[in-house]
């Protein structure tokens, strides 16, 4: 057993064992402050009914049982709803009727809904391709019926500014373009190649993660423990020098 | 019948080229911007690892330190 085991109050197991339990210290009985005795609740007593009494349930009877100087509201006349006439819910009728009492109805037009407009196809038009040269046939080439062409119009009104840059000037981008179809090959090979990588860095950065998380937990230990060690160092210096 | 002849070249036709131009420019871009960001982290690490070293040593110097304290305070013909 060291110094500080000593200084912090460390015993080693016999020791602890040879140790007597201090006896408990005595129960205090606390009196409480009495309280005033609550008054015995009052009896009430409900009149009795009278045995032949009814309460009255339609307007006759309830006019019968009042005294006659009292009268009862009454509601509207009753109206047969067959002689009842709704207006037409036809715009005829609100167009001929509306303008007498708001002046002249302005037309509102009604804007489409999410959907209708997400439905809604958009007006593009396609490309002009002036000067463009008919493709080149290949013996054993297959046609296919035209296509329409993806266009990525936000990606276009975004890199709009860049765009002419990035075509080399002696490229003439109003004609079609063809690629050897080994170079074809190994781009698609290179895509993926790429797209393999790209999967791995996922699967990389997911486990820097974990271990960045593994780390603030052994960072949040140690922190704990030097504050321990530090308290434990001032008791240390109280205990040699304040005396 | 359409006659197949062997050893010709084959092409491929590009619809969107300019649109593949432009996103290989963006790759380019961000490929950029991931280069820069690493080495952001590894000059974070780095620094990471020489705080390390430092706490290391330090924490030598106060272990050597308790222990004579220890030493010390235990062996009072020592003084």
């Amino acid at each position: 057993m060291s110094f500080f085991d000593k200084i912090l109050g460390k015993k080693s197991k016999p020791e602890m064992e040879k140790l007597e339990l201090p006896p408990l210290p005595p129960l205090e009985k606390q009196s409480m402050p009495q309280h005033p005795a609550a008054p015995a609740p009052k009896k009430f007593e409900l009149p009795e009914l009278e045995p032949d009494r009814k309460i009255p349930t339609s307007r006759v009877e309830i006019k019968k049982t009042m005294p006659a100087d009292i009268t009862i509201p009454t509601g509207p006349p009753r109206v047969d709803p067959s002689h009842i006439k709704f207006p037409s819910m036809h715009t005829e009728h609100h167009e001929g009727a509306r303008p007498e009492l708001f002046g002249e109805r302005k037309p509102v037009l009604k804007k489409p809904s999410f959907m209708q407009r997400a439905m809604q196809k958009p007006n593009m038009q396609p490309r002009p391709m002036p000067g463009a040269h008919p493709a080149p046939t290949f013996p054993g080439q297959m046609h296919h019926p035209a296509e329409q062409p993806v266009h990525h119009e936000e990606f276009r009104e975004l890199h709009e500014p860049d765009k002419k840059a990035l075509v080399p000037s002696h490229v003439d981008t109003n004609k079609p373009k063809f690629i050897d179809i080994n170079d074809f090959r190994s781009i698609l090979s290179n895509i993926g190649y790429i797209k393999g990588k790209l999967k791995e860095s996922s699967d990389v950065l997911e486990r820097l993660n974990d271990t960045k998380l593994e780390e603030d937990k052994a960072f949040e230990k140690w922190r704990l423990e030097l504050e321990d060690v530090q308290r434990k160092m001032l008791f240390i210096d109280k205990s040699l020098f304040e005396k | 019948m359409m006659e197949i002849q062997h050893g010709a070249p084959v092409y491929v036709k590009i619809d969107e080229y300019k649109d593949i131009l432009d996103i290989v420019n963006l790759v380019k871009g961000k490929l950029n911007e991931a280069r820069k960001t690493l080495d952001k982290i590894n000059k974070l690490k780095n620094e990471e690892d020489s705080e390390l070293n430092l706490w290391h040593s330090e924490l030598d110097e106060i272990e050597k330190k308790v222990e004579y304290i220890d030493q010390t305070l235990f062996e009072p013909s020592n003084l």
